[in-house]
């Protein structure tokens, strides 16, 4: 399998909510939805690169290294995680603001989640040399990647002074789409490498095509209750989605075999590994291949609780999960701090199955019409790179009209 | 500071989107390729092993060489016959017809006198009314003659003598006068005759009889009158050859021919063959207006089963359109039919190569009116093609042959180096199943190898004399004949010879067929009979290897996937297990499209299979034996791996000193072929 490590970002995907600014007029940083009144036009981005076991110095080798530096593979390799999670993403959206009440949008959503057993994983990055005479098992494989673009509004579904709720919906195209998941996996190794046994068990392959591979509906819906004046609890439910794919074979696989080399006649001129492969094992991928129509990408649900400390400052506490946690869960503690009219932070730190610990800091500068923002994840990478797991860079503008 | 803040924002969206052009990571993937077992089955085929009850082999080859069939030696020639005829012999059948002119009719007062004894006066009548007579169903309706007689009889039943009678034949159509004549004096109760040509004449059916002139005498005395008594008219046709008609015809042959076909066999002369296969072919082109019936048959032979019962075949080609011609065509097998070669009869010569046909073309009585000229034409091709003999009687002649061949020995393909054998045996088995003597004359047989380009003669006393095969005795069943030389290292050179390991064998042989004559014809072959010369090789398998190399040169298409570019090294593991108490180096040299040589792997000493040890009691190797051959791909040789389009496998085999060791059944070569390879993974 390809892995493409355009290290992306994932909560940016949300973006539409945040932007919502509130009456101090900040768009990329605020505590909930209520307030923002004006017309305006704004482009953000945001990559994200976030895993359990790989660390950061693995994610920047691959920006700017050609290959793995020994330093960060003993890193991974060492590395005491039963399982090896990874979420990677990159989002950029334009969006133009109406008014408070309706937004249109365009984005960009190239995402890859990958999940197993770190033993197999590593098997998986590193090749099967290093585990001969060992039996390497997943109890269970997710990887689904993406590419989607999507254009649609936003509008409120309902305003009053104690509850707000605002949804998206767009149509969205499917590219570069490819799923494989697995409930049980094990390859093992003979030592001196005469023979492989492989298990396969509730395997399944969707192969990515060329172009366009399908088209869908994507949604989005955001509940903000104000219980008082310094409580707002909030759920969120993002990409809630379904994709019709055009031509996607699904291959199916549950099967075990022992595999000792191709059987070879030195003396037949005809023998081919290719053709007997074909023979022995391409008759059971066909067998077991049917047309897939349709398709679901990872949904993201999100509680959250703000808490005012003063008229300048914020506590924000929140939990999320992907695909019911199947692609991570993540809590988060936020501070959020005004310092003047034209500055306002966020501090936070959180800890997530698929991204590890997690530091961020974020700014929002305004200058008359515009704003400007700028967060990243994981400072610390810099100096700890081995030791942390994720980092991620967003930035924004914000141009009123 | 609004387009600085634009800038920097757009600096960092570019920062961030720029994704790196290549980014390599390496995994290490070791996985089995093939494996393979060979065993002495799989390098000496079933085919040329003879394992004994120790498990010991003998290698056993055959080879034969010589003619294999009658059909080999002999053809048929195909014989076609085409016969063109018109309607020149067509026929009609003679006819008659008889008309009656009565005393009422020629003197009707002498109905006063019916009955009544009375002296009659002479009487002079004159008319040129006559009396229509359709003759339609009795003659034809019309006809133009080549040739043909009309014959009128008049009788005169009348009780006096006509004097004068004159009468006149015409077509009643056209009144066109066919015949005419006087009769004079004719006496009562007597006739008078007289014949006409009908040579180009054209004749209806519907004819006009008109007696132009009656005068009688008077009666001599009181007679009878019988009013219904006259003269009596009898027309006859006879000899008709029409040039045309529109008549019923009768049946008739319009062909009837009687041929010999000769065959001619470069010398040979026979009598009889008995058919495998073949056809009558029959082409058949008619304008003719009435269905033709064509016989066809060969006399002088039978069926396969049913003696006296000869070859016949009747077709019947169906009555054309007016203007029209009408085609049949077919070919009818005679496979299983024997047929003599002797022509009409064996009494008379010649008596062979001579097939005696009959054939008859006919029309059939129909009872329908057809219309036929001269015009009209049959055209007949009739003939054997396709004939294949099963067997043939005779005598083939006296011929001298000789042969140069070369024999392609398939023993020892592939195969170079030096080859110590224990011992050998050859056998050829001169085998004939002809009713044919052979004089064989080996003047020589040389064995050459290619590879190195030597060549031996094989040298025997056993050789030195021309062979006689005798005939095959068909009496039956068929018994060949059969002369065994046996050839080994007491009478011969053939350890050495074979030692050589040719791959070609070139014997020069000279053949005198038939060199005693024969006897009444009587020499035979069948279909199924066979000259040969049976080679058969015996070697027990025990011998000694010094080099002995076998190479091959296979296609290979492992690594035409595109995914073979990311591997950037590693290790190719030969892993072997040897029962053998031989040891083997191997070379593979890879090489491209153009068959030039990529890079070599396993080459050198240090890449040698270990051979097993022998138990001197029994002669047989203790245990297999590991050996772990690794080659090193360097970085260099897997950039060109994508490009591998065949490898030279070449296989250096040694026993210890050469010493020559006796070969087993259950000896294996277990090989495994294991890659260790670096990957590539491209992100």
């Amino acid at each position: 399998m390809k892995t493409t490590y355009s290290f992306l970002f994932l909560t940016v995907l949300f973006f539409p909510f945040w932007a919502q600014a509130q009456n101090d007029s900040f768009i990329f940083i605020s505590e909930n939805s209520w307030g923002y009144n004006k017309k305006g036009i704004k482009i953000d981005g945001a990559a994200f690169a976030g895993s359990n076991s790989l660390n950061t110095l693995m994610f920047t080798e691959v920006l700017t290294q050609p290959t793995f530096s020994e330093k960060s593979k003993t890193a991974f390799l060492d590395g005491s995680q039963s399982k090896t999670n990874l979420f990677a993403s990159n989002v950029w959206c334009v969006e133009f603001y109406k008014d408070s009440n309706t937004h249109f949008f365009v984005c960009n959503n190239n995402f890859q989640t990958f999940s197993s057993e770190k033993d197999f994983s590593e098997l998986f990055f590193f090749g099967n040399s290093p585990f001969r005479g060992q039996k390497i098992l997943t109890d269970g494989l997710n990887y689904v990647q993406a590419n989607t673009l999507t254009t649609g509004l936003g509008f409120n579904v309902f305003k009053s002074k104690k509850l707000r709720i605002k949804s998206t919906l767009g149509f969205s195209l499917l590219i570069n789409y490819r799923q494989v998941d697995a409930k049980y996996l094990h390859l093992y190794t003979a030592t001196d490498g005469s023979y492989l046994d492989a298990n396969f068990d509730g395997v399944s392959i969707v192969e990515a095509n060329a172009g366009i591979q399908g088209i869908g509906l994507s949604s989005s819906f955001r509940v903000d209750y104000r219980t008082n004046e310094l409580n707002t609890l909030s759920f969120v439910a993002n990409n809630i989605n379904g994709f019709y794919l055009f031509d996607n074979q699904e291959i199916k696989i549950d099967t075990s075999f022992v595999f000792s080399g191709v059987p070879f006649d030195v003396f037949d001129p005809d023998a081919s590994i290719s053709g007997y492969l074909d023979s022995v094992y391409g008759e059971t991928v066909n067998h077991n291949m049917a047309t897939k129509k349709g398709a679901m990408l990872p949904t993201q649900l999100k509680l959250k609780w703000t808490h005012k400390l003063s008229s300048k400052s914020s506590f924000v506490s929140s939990f999320e999960a992907v695909s019911m946690g199947r692609f991570g869960v993540y809590a988060q503690l936020a501070f959020i701090n005004k310092h003047n009219n034209r500055l306002k932070t966020k501090t936070c730190l959180g800890y997530g199955n698929f991204r590890g610990f997690s530091w961020c800091e974020a700014l929002e500068y305004r200058v008359k019409d515009y704003s400007f923002y700028l967060g990243v994840n994981n400072l610390q990478a810099i100096v700890v790179p081995t030791k942390t797991n994720n980092y991620g860079l967003s930035v924004g503008l914000f141009k009123q009209l | 500071m609004k387009r600085s803040g634009t800038i920097v924002f757009l600096t960092m969206i570019v920062l961030c989107s720029c994704r790196k052009e290549k980014f390599t990571s390496e995994s290490n993937w070791i996985t089995p390729v093939l494996e393979t077992e060979l065993s002495l089955g799989d390098i000496i085929p079933d085919s040329l092993s003879r394992t004994n009850s120790d498990n010991s082999i003998d290698i056993v080859y055959e080879t034969s060489y010589g003619v294999s069939s009658v059909s080999d030696i002999v053809q048929i020639p195909d014989t076609i016959e085409v016969s063109e005829v018109s309607l020149s012999s067509l026929t009609l059948d003679d006819r008659s017809f008889i008309d009656t002119l009565t005393l009422l009719e020629l003197y009707p007062a002498s109905a006063l006198f019916h009955n009544q004894t009375t002296t009659l006066p002479g009487q002079d009548i004159q008319t040129e009314e006559g009396t229509v007579v359709d003759v339609t169903e009795e003659f034809f309706t019309t006809a133009t003659f080549v040739s043909g007689f009309i014959d009128i009889t008049i009788f005169n039943d009348l009780p006096v003598v006509a004097e004068v009678l004159e009468f006149e034949l015409r077509n009643d159509d056209d009144k066109s006068v066919i015949v005419n004549g006087v009769f004079n004096n004719l006496q009562p109760n007597s006739s008078v005759s007289d014949s006409y040509s009908l040579a180009d004449k054209k004749v209806n059916g519907i004819l006009e009889l008109i007696v132009k002139r009656v005068k009688t005498l008077d009666s001599d005395g009181p007679v009878l009158v019988d009013v219904y008594k006259g003269i009596r008219t009898e027309i006859s046709v006879r000899d008709l050859k029409p040039k045309s008609a529109t008549a019923i015809f009768p049946a008739q042959n319009i062909i009837d021919k009687k041929d010999e076909i000769e065959y001619y066999f470069g010398g040979a002369e026979f009598t009889q063959v008995k058919l495998k296969s073949g056809f009558i072919k029959l082409k058949v082109e008619s304008t003719v207006e009435e269905a033709i019936v064509l016989d066809y048959s060969l006399p002088n032979s039978f069926k396969n089963g049913e003696p006296g019962t000869p070859l016949s075949k009747t077709w019947t080609v169906p009555p054309a359109k007016k203007g029209e011609k009408i085609f049949v065509e077919e070919m009818f097998p005679i496979g299983g039919y024997t047929i003599y070669f002797w022509g009409k009869s064996n009494l008379e010569n010649p008596t062979f190569n001579h097939v005696y046909t009959e054939l008859i073309a006919r029309i059939e009585y129909s009872g329908i009116l057809r219309t036929l000229s001269l015009e009209d034409k049959i055209r007949v091709e009739l003939g054997l093609v396709d004939l294949i003999p099963e067997l043939i009687i005779g005598d083939p002649g006296r011929h001298e042959l000789s042969s140069n061949d070369t024999v392609g020995l398939k023993l020892f393909d592939n195969i170079s180096g030096d080859l110590s054998l224990e011992d050998a045996k050859m056998n050829l088995n001169f085998y004939n199943s002809f009713g044919i003597e052979t004089l064989l004359d080996v003047k020589e047989i040389k064995g050459q190898n290619t590879r190195n380009g030597k060549s031996l003669k094989l040298i025997s006393s056993e050789l030195l004399n021309p062979i006689l095969l005798k005939k095959a005795v068909n009496n039956p069943p068929l018994v060949a004949y059969e002369y065994d030389v046996v050839l080994d290292k007491s009478n011969s050179n053939l350890k050495q010879f074979l030692e050589l390991m040719p791959n070609k064998l070139m014997p020069e042989i000279e053949a005198v067929v038939r060199p005693n004559g024969t006897i009444n014809q009587n020499d035979f072959a069948f279909d199924v009979s066979e000259l040969l010369v049976n080679i058969r090789f015996e070697m027990p398998l025990k011998f000694g290897l010094d080099n002995l190399t076998v190479a091959v040169n296979e296609s290979v298409a492992f690594f035409s996937d595109e995914k073979v570019d990311n591997i950037k090294g590693g290790q190719l593991i030969l892993k072997l297990i040897n029962d053998f108490p031989i040891s083997g180096r191997i070379k593979m040299v890879f090489k491209d499209e153009m068959g030039e040589q990529l890079f070599e792997l396993f080459s050198g000493d240090n890449y040698e299979m270990t051979a097993a040890e022998v138990d001197p009691q029994t002669n047989k190797t203790k245990a297999p034996i590991e050996s772990e051959l690794i080659a090193t791909i360097t970085k260099n040789q897997a950039k060109q791996l994508s490009q591998i389009k065949s490898v030279d496998l070449e296989v250096y085999l040694n026993t210890e000193d050469a010493k020559r060791h006796l070969m087993f059944s259950d000896y294996t070569i277990n090989a495994k072929l294991i890659s260790d390879f670096i990957y590539e993974n491209n992100l």
